[in-house]
């Protein structure tokens, strides 16, 4: 019944590649020209409303086809293999729906035998994705009577029952109270913990910061930012944080001179300085004759940095700036 | 301070089994064993509620008077109530005639009330979307909706009037009075009524499916779906009377009424071996009906297509 996690040959291989991948509804462009490889662990898609999420989950499922461009999810080609796919694949929508009319196990049987699971590994599933999701004790009321935490934790079960290797996840916490939300992203880490890729959809930043090791930004329709949460957070290490032992005056007045734009906060200096700064700005220290204790990029918070990314990727200012920079 | 200790609250907790989440590596069954998966989870579907097993019960209930009535006419030998031995056979298939035209009307008020609102409602609360985010076609969805209505309707229709006619078989016998077959020919005569019970309920079960379901498609409210079906029955027949008295063809008026349609359908192909009403003849005088419902399916079957194509994928986006 259980295999083992993914090997490590197969988690370096992307879970979905879309390539130039555009789609329109009516006169309004969904995605444009949209190329993305999804890495293999946990994803966070980020994006405000109409960015594009919803339409990549429905290309990347089959259930909408796209106007150009191809895609290729856990290696086959989409919508050609979109069988294939689905039996592998876990969803969760964002929706508060469940099939009519059943109890909790049954909703989790009738999903898992879907995925073409025969009815006794169904239910023997079913009855392991309930208990996974803590919804042994509740598995025979109906789904309908489920508080929304519950319903939400059921969907998850129905998700993971056949044991998907890719799962995605459409706005898994909303709704949910503080202690919900945290049992909701502990059951997605243990998921993600056992090799199973997982694509997040969320406007909870610290959801993603809690259980994604990627992040994909869309905006208007385009990847605005694909990379670590690290590298989401420090951005393009425009400034830098360095916390001094002795005359942090002395260190802001060097950089200024170095016509590096800085601001003393106590003993903090924050310089703005490229991203490779770091030995300019470390010689600067030396000569300024003060002790480091913490030297490196700020990171931001997540809604920093999700805004500036957005605002990076506003179209209107990326034609205002080379004319802003003229001017300048 | 207080002496008395803080009251601790059970905190909700995750529960993971020994070893936690665990792939599944078992054998995926065939497409095609999905699809009867699929059949028997909607059939169960439509027989949920108490209100759908009291409407089972009311198509059984014309049979059970009947047979009573059968029982009785059988086993009193009195002038005025045992049926002649010449009009045994004939009574037999007027009694059929009887049950298929009550249980077409009940089967009609069934459909408005438990099948036509069944897509829709999928719809409705979002559960296309689980079913076709899932490696579920579209197409195997309303196969398995259809077949799944199908065979209820199926099941009403003609688990009734095989009942009755096993009662009546066992009072008169392979031979009873008026069959057209000598002997043990007989046997054929009575495999011909059930054949044809079974075609006909077959044939009228589908098509009322198809088009029960298609009303429910086109206002795209569950609430609403038994109101169109219904409602176009009732139009049709009143579309019906008005052209009667406007034309005073009956024919004609018979082409727009779908439930006269329905008894059209099973006049032709209820009793194959009846000699008043030859298949032939039956054929002519049912023609406008039948091609009536051959129409609404054709049309309720393209409605639902195009309904699927592009489906309501989410809560409340019908």
């Amino acid at each position: 019944m259980q295999a083992p996690a993914a090997s490590a040959g197969t988690q370096q291989k992307p879970v979905a590649v879309l390539r130039e991948v555009s789609k329109t509804y009516g006169d309004l462009p969904a995605l444009r020209q949209v190329d993305l490889a999804l890495p293999h662990g946990a994803v966070g898609l980020l994006g405000p409303n109409g960015a594009g999420k919803s339409t990549l989950f429905r290309l990347l499922l089959g259930l909408e086809l796209s106007d150009h461009g191809s895609i290729e999810v856990l290696g086959h080609a989409m919508p050609e293999h979109t069988l294939e796919v689905l039996a592998r694949v876990g969803y969760m929508p964002e929706d508060d729906s469940l099939f009519p009319g059943l109890h909790g196990l049954d909703q989790v049987v009738h999903a898992a035998q879907l995925c073409g699971l025969s009815a006794t590994d169904a239910r023997s599933r079913a009855h392991q994705a309930l208990d996974l999701c803590g919804l042994a004790d509740a598995r025979y009321r109906m789904g309908a009577s489920y508080s929304l935490g519950m319903r939400q934790r059921l969907r998850l079960a129905m998700a993971v029952a056949h044991g998907p290797e890719l799962l995605i996840l459409d706005e898994p916490t909303a709704g949910l109270d503080p202690e919900g939300r945290q049992q909701m992203l502990d059951l997605i880490k243990e998921i993600a913990g056992q090799g199973v890729a997982v694509v997040l959809s969320t406007h909870v930043l610290p959801d993603v910061e809690a259980v994604c090791d990627h992040v994909v930004l869309l905006s208007k329709g385009q990847v605005g930012y694909i990379g670590s949460i690290q590298g989401f957070r420090a951005g393009t290490g425009s400034r830098w944080q360095i916390r001094v032992v002795g005359d942090a005056e002395a260190l802001a007045t060097l950089c200024r001179a170095q016509g590096l734009d800085s601001e003393l906060q106590g003993r903090t200096v924050l310089v703005s300085a490229p991203a490779d700064a770091g030995p300019q700005l470390w010689q600067l220290c030396v000569d300024a004759g003060v002790g480091v204790r913490a030297f490196g990029p700020v990171e931001e918070d997540m809604s920093a940095a999700f805004v500036r990314h957005l605002r990076i990727d506003d179209p209107l200012r990326k034609q205002l700036s080379p004319s802003l920079q003229g001017g300048a | 301070m207080s002496e008395t200790p803080p009251v601790v609250r059970d905190r909700p907790k995750v529960v993971f089994e020994p070893g936690g989440y665990a792939r599944f590596a078992g054998t995926p069954v065939p497409p095609a064993q999905r699809v009867r998966t699929l059949v028997g989870v909607f059939a169960r579907d439509q027989w949920r509620s108490v209100k759908s097993k009291l409407f089972g019960a009311l198509f059984v209930l014309p049979a059970l008077v009947m047979a009573v009535v059968v029982v009785v006419r059988a086993k009193l030998d009195i002038s005025g109530i045992a049926v002649p031995h010449a009009d045994q056979a004939k009574w037999i298939m007027q009694l059929l005639h009887y049950l298929g035209n009550i249980n077409a009307g009940f089967l009609l008020l069934g459909v408005a009330t438990q099948v036509a609102p069944l897509i829709a409602r999928d719809g409705h609360q979002g559960a296309l979307l689980l079913y076709f985010s899932r490696p579920v076609l579209r197409s195997h969805y309303l196969l398995a909706r259809v077949g799944a209505a199908w065979l209820s309707g199926l099941v009403l229709l003609a688990g009734p009037a095989l009942l009755l006619i096993l009662i009546m078989l066992s009072q008169y016998g392979l031979q009873p009075g008026g069959c057209p077959f000598e002997g043990a020919l007989g046997a054929l005569w009575w495999m011909a009524l059930v054949v044809g019970q079974v075609a006909t309920s077959a044939a009228v079960a589908l098509v009322t499916a198809v088009a029960g379901l298609a009303a429910g498609v086109v206002v795209r409210n569950p609430s609403s779906a038994p109101l169109a079906f219904g409602g176009t029955i009732l139009a049709s027949i009143a579309g019906s009377w008005v052209l009667q008295a406007a034309w005073g063809k009956e024919t004609a008026a018979r082409a727009v009424d779908l439930h006269r349609g329905l008894l059209s359908l099973w006049d032709l192909l209820a009793f194959p071996l009846d000699p008043d009403h030859p298949p032939a003849t039956a054929a002519v005088t049912a023609g406008g009906g039948i091609l009536l419902w051959i129409t609404v399916g054709a049309g309720a079957w393209w409605l639902l297509q195009r309904y699927l194509h592009n489906p309501p994928l989410g809560k409340g986006r019908a």
